[in-house]
């Protein structure tokens, strides 16, 4: 991406503006009569509109055109923000993302626009009461650069004329005297009285919409026209804070006065991929950081020890602030769930209330960018599957309205993010016979309930007797849980009948760098991410003995499966007499892991493996290690399973 | 922009033409504050200009109110018409009860 190209500065810009549109609608959905809202799509619409005249972006100008004039009317009153206008308008907004991202179809455009024209007829209100015709006051002055920046001020005036009678006085108050004039800077000041049905605080400030940030702008509603002219025309040189605002002022437009001076917030806009080549620069940073710690720890060159020291904790703060630098809130992706919601709504028949928590919880962009599709996926099968109907809601004795619940935590070093729905709950019976039918158990075979809910995660599974758009496909269950597992993260599933069901995505806060406890197995060295690991036991030669030909460890009164890492490997090389055992968890599940050394806690700067290696499963990447060795990094979810699958064995056997 | 021209009286007499708009008004501005400088009472004649913004009227304003403030007299050589008197109206300047400023752009309620 070049950011030297206005093009693609403005395609950058307008998905902005557009999701800030759709952000707008989807509020205005819940509040139909919020005038600022209204005002904020408008805005949007017409910002885009422009911008996209300027960049020659004709056809997008010209279609949301008709958006906006949809809007305007809106916003005049002539005609209300019904629900079925504000779904136009947002499948209007996908066709003007379309637009944006030059991959248009006419046809849908066309379509959208008819419809579009049909809503606004239908929807036309019923003549709006005539307002009270208030007189305002508007009392203004541009700043003093307005006019060499091409502002004409005499086409303000001309947009206030024709908002309703009007009188307007030129002050001259403020022009200096003729040696200290910059002829080109405008000094005047203008005070104006309105008077009409179409007159309104927005509508006035509306006419000063793209000139508003450094103007001095004092709008006074019902000021008796008298009062003006006794008091002539001493504008400009009042401050806006001086000019005391009547009680009438809305604290939202006070608000969002705030905002706009809170805006230029200096952010800056860098390519991900930039980022990207810095993190690996920091990686590979790390790696040279902890061989230096491994030569200096085997020195007894003091210099040289502290030199190491300094590096390794500058290297540790570089790395951090790198993980800050890319993470956003997760709100980014929350927030375009809203949409889907009111979507699955419409299609569904359900009504149903987006609840999001922890909004502000952090993640890496690459993740969050990856989480979507998977998230879809969830929050769809929970209105579709999860959600009953209103009738049936009213028959089980809940609220009519469905809930689904979004929420994102941090836990350590992962973020929990979980979807969960107050509807039927997931019918136990159903999925195990479907899992029969599919063959994914035999019949009968005994399944713990954890085991069961997994099988919705399962290839070609779906449970939904009818398939609808939405979902009973038998796709995505598994996409979800394969992309989940390829960001390193977890799903656990839970059901109550009646009450809902919750599904949760674990996932690691990065997928660059992770903390790794590092041990050998025979000749070679091998990762386990510190996250999973619960404790280290020694593995006695007595219990070692005892064990030998089983695969349970009696762990304070409770057995775990543990997998021998030596024979998992097939190494030749001579055990040692202290074996240890490090269990590792994924949620529930746990399993040991028995090793030949724990050498110590590792900073893995993770490699992936090359495509040659995509069907390895006990192994999630590679890593470099101080002296320049390679050690493997152990996939902890894998070992789990495979321990749990030992442990069904040995139960089933015993 | 045209010349200054000596009126022959004690008034000094400066001539615009062509356009008195945003692109010309620091010219303008030139040759008004030396004029202004020079001391006395000024006419300005305005017959000739072609088109006029603002700027052009905010320029002459505060030469009005300069020579005020010396004690001289600033006045149009003829009252404001066309492209000016246009820019008077629509900002507002013929529309207040400023009865000095009304008199100066269009020499109303004084006996010509």
């Amino acid at each position: 991406m070049n950011l030297q190209d206005p093009a693609e500065i403005f395609r950058l810009e307008a998905r902005e503006l557009l999701e800030a549109i759709e952000q707008g609608l989807l509020d205005l959905a819940d509040r139909q009569d919020d005038r600022d809202l209204v005002d904020a799509v408008f805005r949007s619409l017409h910002t885009l509109k422009g911008s996209g005249a300027m960049f020659g972006m004709d056809a997008l100008a010209a279609f949301t055109h008709h958006c906006e004039t949809a809007f305007d009317r809106v916003r005049k009153g002539l005609a209300p923000a019904t629900p079925e206008l504000i779904t136009c308008v947002l499948n209007a907004r996908d066709h003007m993302r379309a637009l944006v991202d030059g991959d248009p179809d006419p046809a849908v455009g066309d379509a959208l626009l008819a419809e579009l024209h049909r809503v606004l007829e239908s929807g036309a209100a019923p003549a709006a009461a005539p307002v009270p015709a208030t007189s305002w006051r508007v009392r203004f002055s541009l700043p003093v650069d307005a006019m060499a920046n091409g502002t004409n001020p005499l086409g303000l005036l001309a947009e206030l004329r024709e908002l309703g009678d009007c009188r307007i006085v030129a002050s001259t108050e403020a022009v200096p005297p003729i040696d200290e004039l910059n002829p080109t800077d405008c000094h005047l000041a203008w005070d104006v009285t309105l008077a009409g049905p179409k007159v309104s605080r927005s509508s006035i400030e509306d006419v000063f919409l793209f000139v508003m940030d450094d103007m001095v702008l004092d709008i006074r509603e019902g000021e008796a026209v008298e009062a003006f002219a006794e008091e002539p025309a001493a504008v400009e040189a009042a401050a806006p804070a001086a000019i005391a605002p009547p009680a009438v002022i809305p604290a939202a437009a006070e608000g969002k006065k705030a905002e706009e001076t809170k805006k230029p917030d200096s952010t800056l806009r860098v390519p991900a991929e930039r980022l990207d080549e810095l993190m690996d620069r920091v990686g590979e940073l790390v790696i040279a950081q902890s061989r230096l710690k491994q030569i200096a720890s085997s020195s007894q060159d003091m210099a040289l020890r502290s030199v190491s020291e300094e590096v390794e904790r500058l290297a540790g703060e570089l790395r951090d602030t790198m993980m800050v630098v890319r993470m956003v809130p997760i709100s980014n992706l929350f927030g375009r769930f809203r949409r889907l919601i009111h979507d699955l709504q419409r299609d569904t028949g359900k009504s149903i209330e987006l609840i999001t928590q922890g909004e502000t919880t952090e993640l890496d962009k690459t993740i969050i960018e990856r989480l979507a599709d998977p998230l879809i996926h969830v929050i769809r099968n929970a209105a579709d599957h999860g959600l009953e109907t209103p009738e049936q809601r009213a028959a089980a004795g809940k609220p009519a309205m469905g809930k689904l619940t979004l929420s994102a935590r941090h836990s350590g070093a992962e973020v929990v993010i979980t979807v969960s729905d107050d509807g039927r709950g997931i019918d136990r019976e159903r999925v195990r016979a479907k899992a029969e039918q599919n063959g994914l158990v035999a019949p009968g075979a005994t399944l713990s309930d954890a085991e069961l809910l997994q099988m919705i995660f399962a290839p070609g599974f779906s449970t939904a007797a009818t398939v609808t758009n939405l979902s009973g496909r038998g796709v995505g269950m598994d996409v979800v849980k394969r992309t989940i597992e390829s960001l390193r993260g977890a799903i656990d599933i839970s059901s109550t009948p009646g009450q809902g069901s919750e599904v949760s995505l674990r996932i690691p806060l990065t997928l660059a760098i992770i903390e790794g406890l590092l041990v050998r197995v025979g000749a070679g060295r091998y990762v386990i991410p510190l996250g999973a690991v619960e404790e280290c036991v020694e593995l006695s030669h007595e219990q070692d003995v005892r064990s030998s030909g089983r695969s349970l460890i009696s762990l304070r009164d409770e057995f775990v499966p543990f997998l021998r890492l030596r024979e998992l490997f097939r190494t030749t090389a001579e055990a040692g007499p202290h074996q240890k055992v490090v269990v590792v968890s994924t949620g529930e599940a746990r399993v040991g892991l028995v090793v030949d050394q724990i050498i110590g806690d590792h900073q893995t700067v993770i490699k992936s493996l090359s495509k040659l290696h995509a069907d390895v499963e006990t192994f999630s990447g590679a890593t470099i290690l101080g002296d320049g060795g390679v050690a493997l990094i152990l996939d902890v979810p894998h070992l789990v399973e495979a321990g749990q699958r030992l442990e069904k064995q040995f139960r089933v056997a015993s | 922009m045209g010349d200054i021209l000596d009126g022959g009286g004690r008034d000094g007499v400066i001539a615009f033409s062509g356009p008195a708009t945003i692109p010309h008004v620091a010219d303008a501005w030139t040759r008004l504050s030396a004029a202004i400088a020079g001391g006395g009472d000024l006419i300005v004649d305005v017959s000739e200009i072609s088109g006029a913004d603002l700027s052009f009227v905010q320029l002459l304003e505060s030469a009005r109110a300069s020579c005020a403030r010396q004690g001289g007299t600033v006045r149009l050589a003829q009252p404001a018409e066309g492209a000016l008197r246009d820019v008077l109206e629509r900002g507002g300047f013929l529309d207040g009860a400023d009865a000095e400023r009304l008199q100066f752009w269009t020499h109303a309620g004084v006996a010509q």
